[in-house]
């Protein structure tokens, strides 16, 4: 799991730290402070996993331009 | 038309070789690709990450928001989140470029203001009252590195624009067990 990501706590703004990948998932993930728990919503799911494929299609059409 | 196809280098030995020239060549190069790739992340960015709307005549982007679900003991709120803090970006660059030779330098002039080093198999002296070359020849190994890059500072920028504002709201998850 990759935790490099947080946002802060709507609740004590402490970090949350994340990884999308697992949010995608279904992961929830809990501030470390106050205990607060956040998880992606169902009907965003879709959206973040249609961005997420196109960054990495992105990300490959630049691995061909580097080796160009 | 041109012919572009690629030829053999072969070193004029009379010319002599322009050492700033190969050593820019490579980083032009590189500085053009990554031209390249920040257009098409820009590109990404703008059409993943925003929402291209029209209000008259005025085109603007609107932040395209993902839903958060957010519990804290018995209550469930639902929060919004730009999409672009959520994803892992980094930047899309040529992260390192090495130019590694060897060239015998054979020749170096120098006037007043500027020292030339030129590399080639034999040369000619040349001597005025401002100008001093000398045949000592040497070699000079070359690596240039450029370092990573990262996000460019207005996106990330942005980003913590967005992250700091996040908020508790009032929206409340409907209660299926009390209709």
């Amino acid at each position: 799991m990759n935790l490099h990501q947080s946002i802060p706590c709507p609740s004590c703004q402490s970090k949350i730290p994340f990884d999308v990948n697992y949010l995608l998932m279904g992961a929830q993930f809990a501030c470390p402070n106050c205990g607060s728990v956040i998880s992606l919503a169902e009907n965003s799911k879709e959206t973040v996993k249609q961005s997420l494929d196109d960054f990495e299609s992105l990300r490959k059409k630049v691995a061909k331009m580097k080796k160009k | 038309m041109a012919d572009t196809t690629t030829q053999p280098f072969k070193p004029n030995s009379n010319q002599g070789l322009d050492i700033a020239a190969l050593l820019s060549a490579p980083l032009v190069a590189a500085t053009k690709a990554n031209n390249m790739m920040l257009v098409a992340q820009k590109e990404f960015l703008l059409n993943t990450c925003f929402e291209k709307k029209k209000d008259g005549d005025e085109k603007y982007y609107d932040t395209r928001m993902v839903e958060m679900k957010f519990t804290r003991g018995d209550d469930a709120l639902v929060f919004k989140l730009p999409l672009i803090t959520l994803l892992p970006m980094n930047s899309l660059a040529v992260d390192q470029v090495t130019v590694d030779f060897e060239m015998e330098i054979t020749t170096q002039s120098s006037d007043n203001n500027n020292t030339r080093l030129i590399g080639k198999v034999s040369g000619s002296e040349e001597n005025s009252s401002h100008i001093r070359k000398s045949h000592a020849a040497s070699k000079l190994k070359a690596n240039i590195n450029a370092s990573p890059l990262p996000l460019p500072l207005g996106v990330t920028t942005l980003i913590d624009m967005y992250v700091k504002s996040i908020s508790p709201t009032t929206e409340k998850v409907p209660n299926n067990d009390n209709p």
